[in-house]
């Protein structure tokens, strides 16, 4: 099945930032690593790239990285060992459901504020819904 | 966050009627890269000049790792690294002359770190300084302003008149410079590109006033805007604006 999201997850590892953007980059990264955890590309224990690595990589201020992971951290996504690096964290499998449900509902709250655009009724969204869940993949 | 690397209090310079600088206050926190930006002649370089002691201010002063920056000029002089907007390095010598010559007037300098920057960079040393290219030339005076180790590098439009890939190099050079826990830079530009892949602290100026002052992030997530539009929001002319 083509998938609607906006990255192809087993991608996911190499992060895609863009300075450019009116997205500040820490939370670009903060968004990508969430997306690639939910999706299971990064998974329980998997090893981040450091904050120099990927500073350097991307050509990017370190202070924006080591941002991005402490955000992570405080969500409980990351954790530092002592002197060995940053890593996906033992519970992140857990995180994933809630995660995967955050996309999810995000998306489905995008759709619900088209309808309403559009002046569409609760039953024709519901109606909606109901044939594509019906549909096969 | 500590004490700010740099605090900017007031500062004015005037030209006769012309006020260069106007009542100019900001803060650059320590540790952070800052992107002071503003349109030709807004009043950048003569900021930064007034922060290296090369001219005096009218009025208002400023600290510099928390010493004044005309009373304690000396010792800012071993803890500060600057590159001046066009500088001027004696040509007559070879690359390798120049370095020490210039080790000269430091007590501690750091040869092995020029050493490596040169040969990053791709510097000749057997060159003439008069040989360099523009892009070899701005390389140079950065490796040279880095050799006292500074905690605080000051940069006036460092990439100005360099190619896309010779800037490239440049940036990388930069953040590897920030690397070092604590360093704070301060990099002047209307380079709003490349402002935007480095700072964490964004400060603007128009006709020598100040216009903003903020973490680069949370001045894109209130404005949600991209850097260069809310540059032009902040300094284009309505007219510019609209079309």
């Amino acid at each position: 099945m083509k998938s609607v999201l906006p990255y192809r997850y087993s991608d996911m590892v190499r992060l895609k930032l863009d300075p450019a953007s009116p997205i500040p980059m820490y939370l670009q990264i903060v968004e990508q690593v969430r997306r690639a955890i939910a999706a299971g590309a990064l998974k329980a224990d998997d090893e981040m790239a450091s904050v120099r690595a990927l500073a350097s990589e991307h050509l990017i201020n370190p202070n924006t990285v080591a941002r991005a992971y402490l955000e992570l951290e405080h969500e409980g996504l990351l954790a530092k060992r002592r002197g060995a690096g940053t890593y996906v964290s033992h519970d992140a499998e857990g995180l994933r459901h809630a995660h995967r449900a955050r996309i999810v509902n995000e998306l489905i709250d995008q759709a619900l504020a088209a309808a309403r655009e559009f002046g569409w009724t609760a039953q024709q969204v519901r109606q909606a819904v109901e044939e594509r869940l019906e549909r096969k993949p | 966050m500590s004490q700010a690397a740099i605090a900017v209090r007031g500062l004015c310079k005037r030209f006769g009627k012309r006020a260069a600088v106007d009542n100019l206050s900001f803060e650059v926190p320590t540790g952070s890269v800052c992107g002071f930006l503003g349109r030709n002649g807004a009043g950048k370089s003569t900021t930064l000049r007034m922060l290296m002691n090369l001219t005096d201010p009218s009025a208002g002063d400023a600290l510099l790792l928390g010493l004044d920056s005309r009373a304690h000029h000396t010792e800012l002089m071993s803890r500060v690294g600057y590159v001046a907007e066009a500088p001027i390095l004696y040509d007559w010598m070879t690359v390798r002359e120049l370095v020490r010559f210039t080790s000269r007037f430091y007590k501690k300098w750091n040869a092995p770190a020029v050493d490596e920057l040169l040969r990053r960079f791709g510097v000749d040393e057997r060159q003439k300084v008069r040989h360099l290219s523009r892009g070899t030339h701005a390389q140079l005076a950065l490796a040279l302003a880095m050799g006292n180790d500074p905690e605080l590098l000051i940069l006036d439009e460092p990439a100005t008149g360099l190619d896309v890939l010779v800037r490239r190099d440049f940036l990388e050079s930069i953040i590897q410079i920030v690397q070092q826990e604590g360093r704070t830079v301060l990099l002047s530009s209307h380079l709003v590109h490349e402002v935007e892949r480095v700072a964490d602290q964004i400060v603007v100026i128009e006709e020598g006033r100040l216009r903003v002052s903020a973490r680069l992030d949370e001045l894109k997530q209130q404005a949600g805007q991209s850097l260069e539009e809310i540059f032009v929001g902040l300094v284009g002319r309505r007219e510019e604006a609209r079309q």
